[in-house]
């Protein structure tokens, strides 16, 4: 029985583990900004649990280890270098190395002026999204499609509550806030299909909240496009 | 022998509760301390069953449990009752308890205050619980973000149960933090110089002062989002200038330095356990104050890192992000000056240590996982998902609780006399360690799978479900080790072993009262020299009992301790506190009602309760300081070889409660004055009317009369100092005059100004902060009436200077609040 | 200099001057941003983070100096007035640090986007 559930659920841990069959998984990209943010991640997970074990080790060789009597001098040096290695060296070097990845990855996700971008509205209400695109009027609800390889500007508004915009494999979330526009910077590399959800809870329906985003190759975009003015 | 019991039992007589139903009427800090702590507990389970509740519902997929309302209505009630009914309060309770007896006095500065806050905490949460029961409990998230909260889309008494509630029992928390402000500050043992002090009093004053600044931006807030729901005063508004991104703002203002407010003393628990079972003095005690005071500061810039997902201009998300990274520095400095403190010491591996590794182990993974999320980019893909809801478990459960269950082992045989037993305990201890983690360690993976936060069921097959499944386990394998742990704190209040004297040969004074303590603490007051004083003089306990120490005369019958200076603690003055009565309880019922009577929108109602509170506590104050009930001038004080009274001065605790308190209100006015400020330049539809609907000349006017009556009050008070008590009631009655005249022009201008408070936000602002001038200005104006009569029978003379010094801050702040008001509201939008 | 003495604000001073900084700061970009938004190619040589940087120095400088101050004053002192100066120095020596770390993000990031 035991054995059983063991042989059954292992092949689903193993998966979710490399957190490559998800339809809303961060670590399963599908475009720059969420590759990004997959190797930020990973980075940041092995020196994170580097620095986990080694202070746990740390104090349990203090702990443990045999008593020594120490003078107050060698008490104040053992303490200063501790302190002073421990306690400021290593957060300053591991935040500087995060910075040093970070802010880069950051900077690249922003919505530079780009004329080449698509944009997009995407107008959230309870518990829907309505979104358009101006330059071609088109109009869809719980989907987005949007070209390979070009960088699309969403820009998000909301019609009652606070919700959040968020396709995990492409990307980041933004906010869509009553009275604001904001604008995120997205891009597919790879065409299939996607999941987005509401992240910020908007009442009683949030978890039922989603959307799904088509990246079609740059020529069935066009195509696409083309297919929809016509049916106007 | 025979004439030592008698001072026993003398003292006792002063000290003790009264019996029976007295005890309501208790204000001593032993007792209300542990009702803190145990009223905390069981809003910590209540909170714990919720969470059962969440987790159930979340075990399988599609799961159709619980109802999406009712799963909303527990998950806010969870992080509600956690952070503000159960973390909060029992923390603070742990404080009370300690502190007075770690610094070597008898009891808090100012105990009826102890007691109004207790009651307030206790009837708030009893309030927001009813809520629960009664089916329409706050269901719009821990963080009650508008609009989801606002009238529209809460329409049911939800946010208001949460918005009164809270505010309520914040009263509670903010009156602790005052309180144990001053008594750190003003009460330490003669000779315990701040050097000298525990270092858990570093961070119980560090926690102190950031409740202190800390909670009124949220009470700031709470009460602009009721006065939006209740009376339609737009300030979140965006159609009508208002912003829902400004209770955000407010929100976390609050909201981060909670955080810290919560780790601060809990790392003061670890910072106590640490050497006593180390069997050496802490190691980098100047680095833990360093680490202390930076804490408390920084931990106030990083509110943002909360909200990057708003769409803030990228480098204000940068500031953010830097100081959030800032202050992984003193914790990882007070991480390795514990380790140090081992390394150097002979550690005993006891129960409580245990406790401490598990919190190493837990909170460092978490304050690794914090420094991820303060970068930003990662942070844009995390946000809101069960990532973050594992952080902060990983936070709070590992930085408050495992610690404070470590104290509670350490501290028990101070609570019962008997020592705790290793064996439940290891089993408790085992069962919550790997439950916890069971429950939230490979949470982190569900979130990087994009399981987004408080949604209420999920699909198959997305990933999520195994994991799921293993955090509902886990759950219930830590509940059952909390029931463990609460089994084996009642058993051994039973059956375990007596304790001897200072158990765990501690340093700290709190062993010296012997265990359990009496309601007086320290028969007589002990000096300091050093900061280890039971390891640097075993025999303390003896002579303190023996009464060979400081203030040991009890035959007047009040209850006394030594005030000493701030920072030296050289010895400056007897404080004479009030003693066991009903009025906290009684103010803290009709403030109860009025918080009721608004739930239920009865407005008259509301106003004679009001009137009844507002009576009750002028009542308290009347019979409070100098009053001949408190200490009437006597010969004898003048014959014993004490420093004087402190009604009998002009700086005493008062002095300080007050400048605390105003600090408070300070703050309060500084989210006040940042609310306008924001809704003006941020709020994409804010804007100024050209005209404005205040009168600036009868404003200007209404300015002279109370400047005038700051003036002659103060020169008042100078006088005073110098000796000179001529003229003192016609002198208040000059003040209360001219105040009188102030407090008429104001109510002149209010009443005869034309603002639209539903229309626009501005306007609303504005009526807040001309309510906001009124509050103080009749305060200040009542009370200085009250002070001519004291003055008419004896209560402040020559003799008894202390009141007027007391409130001569109050009226400064009035004066300051109005002219900035006056510049910053009405000027300013005119001249730019 | 004579701006570090005995005071017990020397416990906190480098920590309060940094959040004022820190609010001026925060403030004071929010407040550009709404008001004369520049052209993001400019990178971070525009109006608003020259100014801001140009403040962020001289409070480091000031943060810094007052630093020196106290770590010659605690050098001077008698022993039991060292605990508040060694307090003091490390506060506006970190303090200073503080808004070398965060400031730093002036020279690095583009604001308003």
């Amino acid at each position: 029985m035991f054995k059983q559930a063991v042989k059954l659920a292992s092949p689903a841990v193993a998966i979710s583990l490399l957190g490559c069959n998800g339809h809303y998984s961060i670590l399963d990209p599908a475009g720059p900004n969420a590759q990004k943010v997959m190797w930020l991640w990973w980075g940041m997970f092995i020196v994170a649990s580097i620095v986990l074990l080694g202070v746990c080790a740390v104090w349990w060789y203090a702990m443990k280890k045999p008593h020594k009597d120490y003078t107050a001098k060698e008490v104040r040096g053992l303490t200063n270098r501790l302190v002073i290695v421990g306690g400021i060296g290593l957060p300053v070097v591991c935040i500087a190395a995060l910075l040093g990845f970070g802010i880069p990855a950051g900077h690249s996700m922003l919505p530079w002026p780009n004329e080449q971008t698509i944009k997009i509205n995407v107008h959230a209400k309870q518990w829907l999204w309505e979104v358009s695109y101006p330059a071609h009027r088109i109009q869809l609800q719980d989907k987005v499609i949007l070209p390979a390889g070009i960088p699309v500007d969403i820009q998000v508004t909301s019609e009652d509550v606070i919700h959040s915009f968020w396709v995990p494999r492409l990307g980041g979330k933004i906010d869509a806030i009553p009275g604001r526009t904001n604008v995120l910077r997205l891009q597919g590399d790879k065409p299939g299909v996607y999941g987005g959800q509401c992240a910020e809870y908007c009442g009683f329906a949030h978890a039922k909240m989603k959307f799904e985003v088509t990246v079609l190759p740059e020529q069935e975009f066009t195509q696409w496009l083309a297919a929809q003015q016509r049916e106007k | 022998m025979n004439n030592d019991l008698s001072l026993h039992a003398q003292f006792a007589k002063v000290w003790d509760n009264l019996p029976g139903w007295g005890q309501l009427a208790a204000v001593n800090h032993t007792s209300i301390s542990r009702r803190f702590m145990l009223t905390g507990t069981v809003f910590f389970i209540i909170g714990g069953v919720l969470a059962m509740l969440i987790r159930s519902q979340l075990a399988l997929p599609d799961q159709q449990l619980i109802s999406p309302a009712l799963y909303a209505q527990l998950f806010t009630m969870h992080g509600t009752v956690m952070m503000f009914l159960f973390a909060i309060p029992i923390l603070e309770g742990a404080a009370m308890y300690l502190i007075p007896k770690m610094i070597g006095t008898r009891d808090l500065v100012f105990p009826r205050l102890s007691a109004l806050g207790y009651y307030c905490y206790l009837f708030g949460g009893m309030i927001i619980m009813a809520s629960l029961f009664l089916g329409v409990a706050p269901d719009s998230g821990w963080f009650m973000y508008t609009p989801l909260s606002s009238a529209e889309f809460s329409a049911g008494p939800g946010s208001d149960f949460w918005l009164l509630g809270i505010t309520f029992v914040e009263i509670s928390a903010v009156s602790a933090g005052v309180e144990l402000t001053v008594s750190i500050l003003r009460t330490r043992a003669p000779g315990m110089s701040l050097s000298k002090m525990p270092i858990f009093c570093w961070y119980i004053l560090a926690m102190a002062l950031m409740i202190v600044f800390g909670f009124p931006p949220l009470i700031l807030a709470s009460i602009l989002l009721e006065l939006e729901r209740a009376a339609g005063m737009p300030f979140f508004d965006p159609s009508a200038g208002g912003d829902p991104i400004l209770w955000q703002h407010l929100f976390w203002l609050f909201g981060h330095p909670e955080v810290y407010i919560i780790f601060l003393p809990a790392a003061g628990i670890v910072s106590t356990i640490i050497p006593v079972f180390a069997g050496r003095p802490l190691v980098g005690y100047r680095w833990i104050v360093l680490a202390i005071i930076t804490m408390g500061f920084v931990s106030f810039g990083l509110w943002v890192h909360h909200m990057f997902t708003v769409g803030i201009p990228q480098l204000a998300q940068a500031f953010f992000s830097l100081a959030s990274m800032l202050v992984a520095i003193p914790t990882a400095i007070q991480i390795f000056a514990w380790i140090a403190t081992l390394w150097t010491g002979r550690v005993r591996f006891e129960l409580p240590m245990l406790w401490m590794f598990g919190f190493l182990f837990i909170f460092v993974c978490g304050g690794l996982t914090g420094v991820m999320l303060a970068l930003v980019p990662f942070d844009w893909q995390v946000h809101d998902t069960h990532f973050v809801v594992a952080h902060f478990h990983y936070v709070l459960i590992g930085g408050m609780l495992f610690p404070l269950i470590g104290g509670l082992y350490y501290w028990l045989p101070h609570l019962s006399g008997r020592m705790p037993s290793m064996h439940m305990g290891k089993w408790a201890f085992w069962l919550i360690f790997i439950g916890f983690n069971a429950t939230f360690l490979m949470m982190h993976l569900t979130g990087l799978l994009g399981m987004p936060r408080r949604v209420v069921t999920y699909e198959a097959g997305l990933g999520w479900d195994w994991l799921n499944m293993l955090s509902s386990f886990g759950s219930f394998i830590m509940a059952s080790g909390f029931g463990m742990l609460i089994l084996d704190v009642v058993l051994h209040f039973r059956y375990g072993q007596k304790a001897p004297f200072n158990p765990w040969q501690a340093d700290t004074l709190e062993w010296a009262t012997g265990t359990p303590p009496t309601s007086y603490n320290f028969l007589s007051l002990p000096t300091v020299s050093t900061r280890h004083p039971l390891w640097d003089k075993p025999d303390l306990q003896a002579t303190i009992r023996d009464g060979a120490e400081g203030l040991k005369s009890i035959g007047h019958g009040r209850r006394e301790l030594y005030g000493t200076e701030a920072v030296t603690a050289q010895l400056r003055e007897v404080i004479h506190l009030p003693t066991h009565s009903w009025l906290p309880l009684i103010s803290a019922l009709f403030l109860a009602a009025l918080c009721i009577s608004l739930l239920s929108r009865a407005y008259a109602i509301a106003l004679g309760v009001a009137v009844l509170a507002t009576v009750s506590l002028f009542r308290w104050g009347w019979v409070n300081g100098a009053h001949k009930v408190i200490a009437p001038l006597t010969e004898q004080e003048h014959q014993r070889d004490e420093p004087p009274l402190h009604s009998r001065t002009m700086n005493g605790p008062g002095l300080w409660g007050m400048v605390v308190t105003l600090l408070s209100d300070g703050s309060l006015y500084l989210s006040l004055l940042f609310g306008w400020l924001y809704l003006w330049t941020v709020a994409p539809g804010g804007k100024v009317p050209d005209v404005s609907s205040i009168s600036i000349s009868m404003m200007m006017l209404s300015g002279v009369f109370l400047t005038i009556a700051v003036f002659v009050y103060r020169r008042m008070v100078r006088s005073l100092r110098v000796g000179s008590a001529n003229n003192l009631p016609s002198k208040l009655i000059c003040v209360f005059s001219f105040g009188g005249l102030h407090l008429l022009t104001l109510i002149y201008v209010v009443v005869t100004s034309d603002l639209a408070i539903t229309d626009n936000a501005h306007d609303a602002t504005l009526f807040v902060m001309l309510m906001f001038l009124l509050f103080h200005s009749s305060i200040a104006v009542v009370t200085s009436g009250l002070q001519t009569l004291r003055a008419h029978k004896g209560y402040i003379s020559q003799l008894l200077p202390y009141e007027p010094a007391v409130f001569s801050p109050f009226w400064l702040f009035t004066l300051a609040i109005f002219w900035l008001s006056f510049g910053s509201f009405l000027i300013l939008p005119l001249v730019w | 200099m004579k701006q570090v003495n005995h005071h017990p604000w020397h416990y906190i001073g480098g920590w309060v001057i940094w959040a004022i900084w820190f609010v001026v700061v925060y403030g004071g970009l929010s407040i550009a941003c709404q008001i004369n938004p520049p052209n993001p190619d400019e990178g971070v040589f525009n109006w608003i983070n020259i100014s801001l940087a140009c403040f962020t120095l001289v409070v480091i400088v000031f943060l810094s100096g007052c630093a020196l101050k106290s770590w010659k004053l605690q050098q001077e002192a008698i022993p039991q007035a060292k605990f508040p100066l060694q307090i003091a120095t490390a506060i506006y020596a970190f303090a200073t640090f503080g808004t070398l770390l965060v400031g730093g993000a002036i020279l690095m990031v583009t604001p308003c986007l």
